[in-house]
């Protein structure tokens, strides 16, 4: 027989699991002066300024420290919410932030992969650029999503992974070719819309070895 | 209306029971993206660089001192460890995908995503923690009732009519509609709006890392008037997934909603949305190297089917000749 009240308990954890899932997805960061800086921020700014025009006229400085604040009480009041469920959120690492394809930036990369062999006065030779080249068949292994998000860079930069990502890289390469007598690892730095080359350019994070080396 | 009888209609539409088919597609369409991930971190020999500890050869930032999960606190940070809990990781899928112990294999495959994420941070994406979301409303939910080997040994068939609880796919749904109502709301930054002209798919296009091809500057100026309207066309697509209920439920009932519902489903605005994510999912598929993502979002697609939608689309006219063709008989439903 059906008991009459697990309906009414299920409907309540139910509301509780969706309650807690919609709270995760309010920012879990405060708003701070340098975001609010950007482009988008004052644009969004201007027209909360017209929006709260009717209730008084505020200068741009106050605005920005009215929703400083208020960002700052929404994180607050966000994790206080969360607090009760926060174990059960970290023991099954589910997260409900959606940023998806938010920095499609100005300068972008491309992972490349010199090399020197040990002939006199020899000159980088790219064996695996993202996309271009790819000689020693590199390409589907550094495709793989979990290892591109090592070496991709984020707005704050490579991943605290990416040293130990560059060592697994070129011994992985010298364990098959130890023809090669240095090799350099790099992000090729590429301004949208500019057509000159920046192959030849400083490569960003780069990192160079040369034989015999020993991680 | 009175407050009781509003608390006893919102209990009932939890306590709503449905056929099994919707669910038991999205259980096989989760544990084979899964499988499939697992499968290329084998294909690449990447277990061990991945998820081992540093000591072992891992990237980490797992170590011996700090082993990160109670997989390796239990049995060690050997790579040992690491190929058995990735080899638990697909075994698990493989069983989620033809519904073996069900609910046990969901459960476990949800306690190894864990550990592989928390080895792996950097390499734990969206689509991972969406997936673990749906792992734990299949293991409560009984998406192996039917098209399952559970049904076999204990009902002597793979197919066939079970009932079980609706609120399980209504949650995916939702869940579907958080993901993209999030991601539409939060792409604020110049790219995504008029500021910098809706250039964030051109954008996407022209970074070596994410585009899945190296497209000359000549192709991709000629392909900006209709990646500006495809951005567009994306900010509508996900931001229009907070209508969704709304149009799901217009279409579980075709005499309610007024005239406003009727326009609404001459005009098969569902039908337009679903579409237009199918289209969104493979063109991402197609043209980037997202991995597992588009295919991760469209296992959950059959969530907003009706079940009776899916059985009519399998027993029904429609897959009948495939059917046949494959299993040497006309499909029942029984």
């Amino acid at each position: 027989m059906r008991s009459t009240w697990w309906p009414y308990l299920r409907a309540a954890l139910i509301t509780l699991v969706m309650a807690s899932q919609c709270v995760s997805a309010f920012p879990k960061r405060a708003l701070d002066e340098a975001q609010l800086a950007r482009p988008e921020a004052r644009r969004n700014l201007r027209w909360l300024g017209r929006v709260l025009r009717p209730f008084g006229e505020r200068s741009a400085a106050e605005l920005q420290h009215s929703v400083i604040q208020l960002s700052r009480t929404q994180v607050a009041l966000r994790n206080a919410l969360l607090a009760p469920v926060a174990p059960l959120i970290h023991a099954t690492a589910v997260r409900q932030q959606w940023h998806l394809f938010l920095t499609a930036k100005d300068r972008v990369y491309r992972l490349r992969l010199d090399a020197k062999t040990s002939q006199p006065h020899d000159t980088w030779h790219t064996l695996y650029g993202t996309n271009q080249t790819d000689v020693l068949g590199l390409a589907e292994v550094l495709d793989y999503r979990r290892l591109r998000a090592i070496y991709n860079p984020s707005q704050t930069g490579v991943s605290a992974q990416y040293a130990a990502f560059v060592d697994w890289l070129m011994h992985r390469v010298w364990s098959e070719h130890p023809d090669f007598s240095a090799l350099r690892v790099g992000l090729e730095r590429i301004e949208l819309g500019s057509t000159a080359s920046d192959h030849d350019a400083d490569l960003a994070y780069a990192v160079e070895r040369e034989r015999p080396w020993n991680p | 209306m009175e407050p009781v009888s509003r608390i006893s209609r919102y209990v009932r539409f939890w306590d709503r029971y449905e056929s099994a088919e919707s669910m038991a597609l999205v259980r096989i369409g989760v544990g084979l993206v899964m499988l499939f991930d697992l499968l290329q971190v084998a294909l690449y020999e990447l277990v061990v660089t991945l998820w081992a500890a540093i000591e072992q050869g891992g990237l980490g930032p797992s170590s011996y001192d700090e082993p990160r999960v109670m997989f390796y606190r239990w049995f060690g940070a050997s790579s040992t460890s690491t190929y058995v809990l990735f080899v638990s990781s697909i075994v698990t899928a493989g069983a989620l995908t033809v519904g073996l112990y069900t609910r046990v294999s969901a459960l476990v495959l949800l306690f190894c995503s864990v550990q592989l994420s928390t080895l792996a941070p950097e390499g734990d994406r969206g689509i991972d923690a969406l997936l673990r979301s749906v792992l734990i409303l299949i293991a409560l939910s009984e998406a192996g009732a039917t098209w399952s080997v559970d049904a076999r040994m204990r009902f002597g068939s793979f197919k066939r009519l079970a009932i079980i609880p609706s609120w399980p796919r209504y949650l995916i749904i939702a869940q579907l509609c958080l993901v993209y109502v999030t991601a539409g709301i939060l792409k604020q930054s110049p790219e995504w709006t008029g500021m910098d002209g809706y250039s964030a798919l051109w954008r996407v296009l022209n970074t070596p890392h994410i585009s899945r091809f190296e497209w000359s500057s000549e192709t991709l100026s000629r392909m900006y008037v209709p990646l500006q309207a495809a951005t567009v066309i994306t900010l509508i697509f996900e931001r229009g997934a907070a209508f969704l209920p709304f149009l799901l439920w217009l279409g579980a009932h075709p005499t309610r909603g007024g005239w406003f519902g009727a326009w609404l489903r001459r005009g098969r605005l569902l039908e337009l949305w679903i579409a237009t994510g199918v289209v969104f999912h493979l063109l991402l598929a197609a043209l980037t190297k997202l991995g597992i993502f588009p295919w991760g979002c469209l296992a959950l697609y059959p969530a907003l089917a009706q079940p009776r939608s899916v059985r009519r689309l399998v027993y029904g006219s429609a897959l009948r000749p495939a059917w046949k063709a494959v299993f040497g008989r006309e499909p029942s439903a029984g």
